[in-house]
């Protein structure tokens, strides 16, 4: 049985090993990553339900209310911007140039979130929610930081993203652009249950 | 050929080949292996010999001699076992095997190997920050590393510069390379195979490598968390871990065996691939059960998930779940149990070739029975509510772990060295080498399963106070064990100088396939260059043709993987 092979554009650069067809070296690389991610959110959210199932009274008297209302906001930026990192992969395929206004406006509206959820953390401080003032401020900021840093990193990646296919704007950074979309697709998808979770349930 | 020039920085130094990566782990892994090694030599004096000065040393009180254990452990298992075993060992064959240049992300590669010094520079340095380094096991349980009664307040600075702090640290850091390290094993493995390699042709090392590394991805995301809340509870006063504020030190057991026990897996599946490489060469047989082996070792993993509470029998589960752990801690040995007998269903019957390399593979197998057997003992509840925490736990993962790192390694140090350093190490030494350590090593750790046996409680400095642990046979015991041990470091000397005298004045090999193997690997210049082949090759069969056949009239045992018959 014969196999198609031929030198995938997206290897490491001397081009002498054939690379096989399939999914783009970067896009697998990803996805084993996200494997991973989901494991760490899930030892995280398992701690927050076991402690919470052993707490006495949830949330603990005295401690300020979250913002559910303001974060629900910020939930449809995040989830607009999941949108338009899809558009943007779409038009880039389409060997379209607007991909970059969807590009730019996925990061813009990452960048919204996080100052956001920056504000919110300032206020909450005030108000007297704290790491160490309970177990339920303990959490709400280890499980939304621990987001917060992979929302910026998303946003380092899709801005190193742009930076590479501005270096060498060719069809083949397709697989490149797909692992930073896929990246914020985890970044976008795993906030409702976070927001569910920490903010509601 | 790849003809990009190399200056001498990024050549050795800031390398992306994958060759240079592997020797920069091997050389970190060896140096952390020396430092935990005369760990060991000083607590293990200490231990036969309670009242007297230990040489190259001083004196030794009791929150040092914690210490050193300590770091022994996290220094073994993490420093030493994970780069030498994983990083090295798949940076050497991975991409030779497979037929190709380089890693998938060779830039990736290098960064993993700069973020792991940067953890070892870390945790070397935890041992000399104000207050001294961690001696809170290598476990790192809470309330020990915690402190959380006290730091419901702390100085985030003079927090974070603590032993424990920094242990944490480095260790993220080192979770951090490994991870990695293990996308890029993957992503070559998936997308790099030379023409014709496909998955049911590749060499069962290649496979074992990738079990370990989806081993490892698996179950270090919890783990990962579990530190992070530790690291919390030390420098931000958070209290996950702290009963009295509502918080559940079980917990962090429970985050931290979860990643504990499959890493056991994660480093034992490279030295099961070593082993699987060299037993059919040497044996002059094909592999026993290829495919029996790769889905016993997928049902490990699973089961390996599964499983980690067998190591908290003691710490307060419900007696129904351990019930259900004994039984999955047990069922666990099946296919492991599996995958050793279909190697020594490859000897029955080989055309055996008793050199060095498979001296190894047979001492490994030997070595490592006895740590698998009382590993079924530890496993079942009833037993280990017994045996926990005395020394016959050590006993028992000496015997695992010593044969899967030292056994993995120099089989796999004496088979390859011929190919990666284009010279042959001298076999009388190596010969030397291999019995010094055999049997060094069972005097060390068999009297350590009768103290363990007797109740003699493990991590504590000294037991002249308990008359029933002072018997003439007790103390007698400990002794052969510490000069067993030291005898056992010693002979490690033998095979550094066999290693830097043949590496530099060793014999040149005279052929590119010494032992007459059949993998890629072989069918490359020794030592392969940058880029690794002149040719690339392309794969016609499976890697474990051996059996006496005619080719073009001569009479051969072996048909490399790329050889082309004549139809």
């Amino acid at each position: 049985m014969e196999t198609t092979f031929a030198v995938h554009p997206m290897s490491n650069g001397n081009g002498h090993t054939a690379e096989r067809r399939g999914i783009p070296s970067p896009v697998l690389a990803i996805m084993i990553l996200l494997f991973t991610e989901v494991m760490f959110f899930g030892g995280l959210i398992s701690a927050y339900i076991i402690n919470r199932a052993d707490a006495i009274d949830w949330p603990p008297t005295g401690q300020p209310r979250l913002p559910v209302e303001r974060t629900l906001l910020n939930t449809a930026f995040l989830l607009i911007s999941g949108i338009s990192a899809y558009w943007s992969w779409r038009f880039f395929k389409r060997n379209h140039r607007s991909y970059l206004y969807a590009l730019v406006l996925t990061l813009v509206l990452g960048a919204c979130f996080v100052a956001l959820q920056g504000v919110e953390w300032i206020r909450l401080i005030h108000y007297g929610l704290t790491t160490s003032s309970s177990l339920y401020g303990a959490f709400f900021y280890t499980i939304v930081g621990a987001h917060g840093v992979h929302v910026l990193f998303g946003l380092l990646f899709l801005l190193y993203v742009w930076w590479k296919i501005e270096q060498s704007p060719t069809r083949d950074q397709e697989g490149l652009l797909l692992a930073g979309v896929l990246f914020w697709y985890f970044v976008v998808g795993i906030w409702p249950i976070l927001y569910y979770l920490v903010y509601l349930y | 050929m790849a003809t990009h020039t190399q200056s001498f920085w990024t050549k050795y130094i800031f390398s992306q080949d994958h060759k240079v990566i592997g020797a920069q782990y091997l050389i970190v892994g060896l140096i952390m292996a020396a430092v935990a090694g005369f760990f060991a030599y000083v607590f293990r004096y200490h231990l036969a010999y309670p009242d007297a000065e230990i040489p190259l040393w001083g004196t030794l009180d009791p929150r040092t001699y914690n210490m050193l254990v300590t770091t022994h452990g996290a220094l073994m298992i993490f420093w030493v076992a994970m780069p030498i075993l994983v990083a090295a060992i798949g940076n050497f064959l991975i991409p030779t095997m497979l037929g190709t240049d380089d890693m998938a992300f060779p830039f990736l590669n290098m960064l993993s190997f700069w973020v792991f010094f940067l953890s070892a520079v870390v945790v070397v340095t935890s041992l000399f920050v104000p207050g001294g380094g961690f001696d809170g096991g290598w476990t790192l349980y809470p309330p020990l590393s915690a402190d959380a009664y006290l730091n419901t307040n702390p100085d985030f600075w003079k927090a974070l510069f603590s032993g424990g702090s920094l242990v944490i640290l480095a260790l993220a850091l080192e979770f951090a390379s490994m991870l990695m390290g293990g996308i890029n094993f993957m992503v070559t493995t998936i997308n790099k195979r030379a023409r014709g390699m496909s998955f049911s042709r590749m060499p069962i090392l290649v496979w074992f490598m990738n079990f370990s590394v989806v081993t490892f991805m698996f179950s270090v995301g919890p783990v990962i968390a579990g530190a992070l809340m530790l690291l919390l509870d030390r420098v931000a006063g958070t209290g996950f871990y702290d009963a009295y504020r509502g918080g559940d030190p079980i917990l962090f057991q429970h985050l931290f065996w979860f990643f504990g026990h499959p890493e056991v897996y994660v480093l034992l599946f490279p030295t099961l691939g070593v082993m699987g490489e060299i037993i059919p060469t040497f044996a002059r047989k094909p592999l026993f059960g290829y495919k029996f082996i790769i889905g016993a070792s997928i049902v490990a993993i699973i089961l390996s998930m599964v499983v980690w509470a067998h190591h908290q029998f003691v710490a307060g589960i419900n007696p129904y779940m351990a019930v259900f752990f004994s039984v999955g801690t047990i069922l666990i040995s099946i296919p492991f149990a599996g995958i050793i007998l279909s190697y020594v269903a490859t000897i029955f019957g080989g055309n055996i070739r008793l050199e060095l390399p498979m001296w190894w593979a047979v001492g490994f197998l030997a070595t490592f029975l006895i740590g698998g057997l009382t590993g079924l003992y530890l496993g079942s509840n009833t037993f280990d509510i017994y045996a926990h925490d005395t020394s016959f736990v050590v006993a028992h993962f000496h015997y695992t772990l010593f044969p899967i790192t030292f056994f993995g390694f120099f089989a796999a140090f004496y088979y390859w060295f011929p190919k990666y350093a284009g010279r042959m190490y001298n076999d009388f030494l190596g010969k030397l080498h291999f019995w010094g350590t055999f049997i060094f090593f069972q005097l060390f750790a068999l009297p350590i399963f009768f103290l363990g046996l007797n109740g003699q409680p493990r991590r504590m400095a000294d037991y002249t106070a308990f008359e029933t642990l002072m018997q003439d046979w007790h103390i007698q015991f400990r002794e052969i064990a510490t000069i067993s041990a030291i005898l056992l470091i010693l002979t490690q000397f033998i095979w550094l100088y066999n290693f830097i005298v043949s590496l530099w004045k060793g014999k040149r090999v005279s052929s590119d396939n010494p032992w007459q193997a059949n993998t890629l690997e072989w069918q490359a210049p020794s030592p392969p260059p940058h880029g690794n082949f002149e040719v690339y090759p392309e794969v016609y069969r499976d890697p474990y043709t051996f059996g006496v056949v005619q080719v073009n009239g001569t009479k051969r045992d072996f048909i490399p993987q790329n050889e082309k018959l004549p139809s």
